[in-house]
């Protein structure tokens, strides 16, 4: 069965609302569907088919997907034939990636992007280490390679809302992807200016976003990028929930109860890049409230790896990958420095614990996403993660694999933590509904993914691009506002931790 | 399966005002989140309830012309049938123990639809009537 064959009518974005009714009950907006007036009064939401109008108006809870010759199975629940997808941030990390991931699958796609994050890694002295085309020759190879046409247009969504509107008008995406924000925690701690541009870039970028889809594509989804380090790692132990209480948690207090359903959980972000997250989630909350936009928040996890069947096709092909302080992943940089010679680095004490998910997985998620549509006006949140682990795990988990697989003398050391963070703390974090409700199977082997990137780089390019900006890699950005590298604590004894680490985790499985 | 009937115009009359049994509807809304938040506990409810009080949904989006007959101001609202009369209602997101003890309150308090058995005045006591309590037990 899969995830999405009972979904109807209601979720899909390829129907029009009709039939003359409140756009919202209870009366809080007057806004109506005048153009169409159900037969039988005014009593129910009708709906009509763009793609086939012969059926007229129907009650849309009376077809569902695996009813509708519309959609057609997939390898991740019924898809909506020729979807049109647009992704923001499609020259990215994630969006190139998925930009072919869904291109092989069938769906159009469509992507903007200001190539922010080619400037923005340059300014730092640093370079993706697996070199990426321009993009002019990507869309090129895609098609040739592929078989995939990609419809792309250059634009700013924030300083650039009215050709963003333009493109949307001209492509009417039945799903929007958002992945044009700035992702770097430390980024957006250098200094005002900083700060500033990750937030306005995030918050107002965003926002503008929403009031385009409102006027053009109400009935899209928006699948929008947010970040497990919304909900910060509260010292309590309370668990991280998926962006909101269920019905069972209760508020307890002066002998008095109350259900907390449907409440967002408190966000207690720990940088300014992580506050822009937090104040996108209300800002899609409050849109889908007043406006029946559809939105998926994607808390997604730390994620590494360099791998789908796609990018590895081909070197113009290659989705960029960064290990530079600012916007490299802690597994990626892990394996860098691995490959150079420079000792693997927690911050603190290094048993910070984090969601994690590899590139691959993260790519199955957003697919599933896309095929299982919102309701109308409905935000719902996800935890996308496939596994947990502590920075310490993981270091001693890369140190073992360069060391037995690819003989590499590999060290770990404890360097000052330039956050502000708490670098041990409990951690309990629900991620039930995209394998649930979503049908989401963890398909990568941490291993083996470690493993896969050991290998491309220790080619003789990727190296020496490593080499080229090692110094990128130790961090300088202090919450405080120092600007410093920071300095060794410990160069910890391997042998003995991998010892730990081992029983550790053998205790906990 | 859902557990839940999920109501319609047509099938008001038929799940709901028809029927001599207990009945909970939630009056939801797609865009409302504590009403999905409340779908796994109403699928709870409505095994641990089988047989005595059927559970069932009514978006009032889509149906818009209840909101009026049955006084909807907000959503989620929960009103419990019995015997097809509203006896019973509830705003706002509920736990699984707070439905359950809404039910519970509700349907004992209902003397209509149940033998009502007259108890001999005690002393100082005036007579009360006091329902059978054949669901509720």
């Amino acid at each position: 069965m899969e995830h999405n064959g009972k979904y109807t009518c209601w979720n899909c974005p390829a129907i029009d609302l009709a039939g003359k009714v409140d756009f919202r009950a209870c009366g809080q907006s007057g806004k109506q569907f005048e153009k169409k007036t159900d037969a039988s009064g005014e009593t129910q939401i009708l709906a009509e088919c763009k793609r086939r109008p012969e059926i007229g108006l129907f009650d849309p809870m009376s077809i569902s997907f695996d009813e509708c010759p519309e959609w057609i199975k997939g390898p991740c629940g019924y898809q909506l034939r020729n979807m049109r997808v647009m992704i923001l941030g499609i020259d990215g990390y994630l969006g190139w990636t998925l930009a072919l991931w869904l291109g092989g699958m069938g769906y159009r796609v469509s992507g903007v992007d200001n190539y922010n994050r080619r400037e923005w890694v340059k300014e730092r002295g640093a370079q993706t280490i697996v070199p990426i085309s321009r993009m002019n020759d990507r869309l090129a190879a895609a098609k040739e390679l592929l078989g995939i046409d990609i419809e792309f247009r250059q634009i700013d969504i924030f300083e650039q809302r009215q050709r963003l509107r333009e493109f949307i008008e001209e492509v009417r995406p039945e799903a929007v992807v958002h992945y044009a924000e700035c992702p770097s925690a430390p980024y957006s701690m250098i200094d005002a200016e900083h700060a500033i541009a990750v937030q306005k870039n995030n918050v107002l970028g965003t926002l503008g976003l929403l009031f385009t889809m409102k006027d053009l594509v109400p009935e899209s989804s928006l699948i929008k990028l947010g970040t497990m380090g919304e909900y910060g790692t509260p010292l309590t132990g309370r668990p991280l929930f998926e962006g909101m209480f269920p019905a069972d948690a209760e508020l307890h207090w002066d002998n008095r109860q109350w259900s907390l359903g449907g409440e967002l959980i408190p966000r207690d972000p720990h940088s300014f890049y992580h506050v822009s997250k937090v104040q996108d989630t209300f800002n899609c909350y409050e849109a889908c409230k007043y406006w029946w936009l559809r939105s998926f928040d994607i808390m997604q996890g730390v994620i590494f790896g360099v791998h789908t069947d796609q990018v590895a096709r081909d070197n113009r092909l290659r989705t960029r990958l960064d290990i530079d302080e600012c916007f490299g992943t802690v597994i990626n940089r892990f394996v860098a420095q691995a490959v150079t010679g420079i000792p693997l680095t927690l911050y603190g004490q290094g048993k910070q614990i984090r969601g994690y998910i590899a590139l691959r997985d993260a790519m199955q998620c957003m697919t599933r996403l896309i095929n299982a549509p919102p309701e109308p006006g409905q935000y719902a949140a996800v935890n996308q993660i496939s596994g947990i682990y502590s920075v310490r795990h993981l270091a001693c988990k890369v140190a073992q694999i360069g060391q037995k697989n690819f003989g590499l003398p590999i060290q770990i050391q404890r360097v000052e933590n330039p956050r502000v963070e708490a670098d041990e703390h409990p951690f309990e974090v629900l991620y039930e509904k995209l394998p649930k409700q979503f049908g989401f199977e963890t398909k990568v082997d941490l291993d083996e993914e470690i493993a896969r990137m050991f290998e491309l780089f220790l080619t003789d390019e990727v190296r020496a691009r490593i080499e080229q900006r090692k110094h990128a890699i130790i961090p300088r950005t202090w919450w405080s506002g120092i600007k410093r590298q920071v300095e060794q604590l410990e160069l910890l004894n391997l042998e003995a931790e991998i010892r730990d680490d081992e029983q550790l985790y053998t205790i906990n499985e | 399966m859902s557990n839940c009937t999920r109501l319609t115009n047509s099938s008001f009359s038929d799940e709901v005002l028809g029927v001599s049994d207990s009945v909970l509807v939630e009056f939801w809304g797609s865009w409302c989140p504590p009403c999905k938040m409340m779908e796994p506990v109403l699928e709870t409810l409505a095994e641990r309830l089988a047989g005595r009080v059927k559970i069932c949904k009514l978006n009032i989006d889509q149906y818009p012309a209840f909101r009026s007959t049955y006084h909807i101001m907000g959503v989620p609202t929960f009103v419990v049938f019995d015997g097809g009369k509203p006896v019973g209602r509830a705003i706002g997101a509920h736990s699984l123990q707070q439905l359950l003890g809404l039910i519970d309150a509700t349907l004992a308090e209902r003397p209509a639809v149940r033998p009502i058995v007259e108890v001999p005045a005690s002393p100082g006591e005036v007579g009360r009537a006091v329902v059978a309590n054949e669901t509720n037990s």
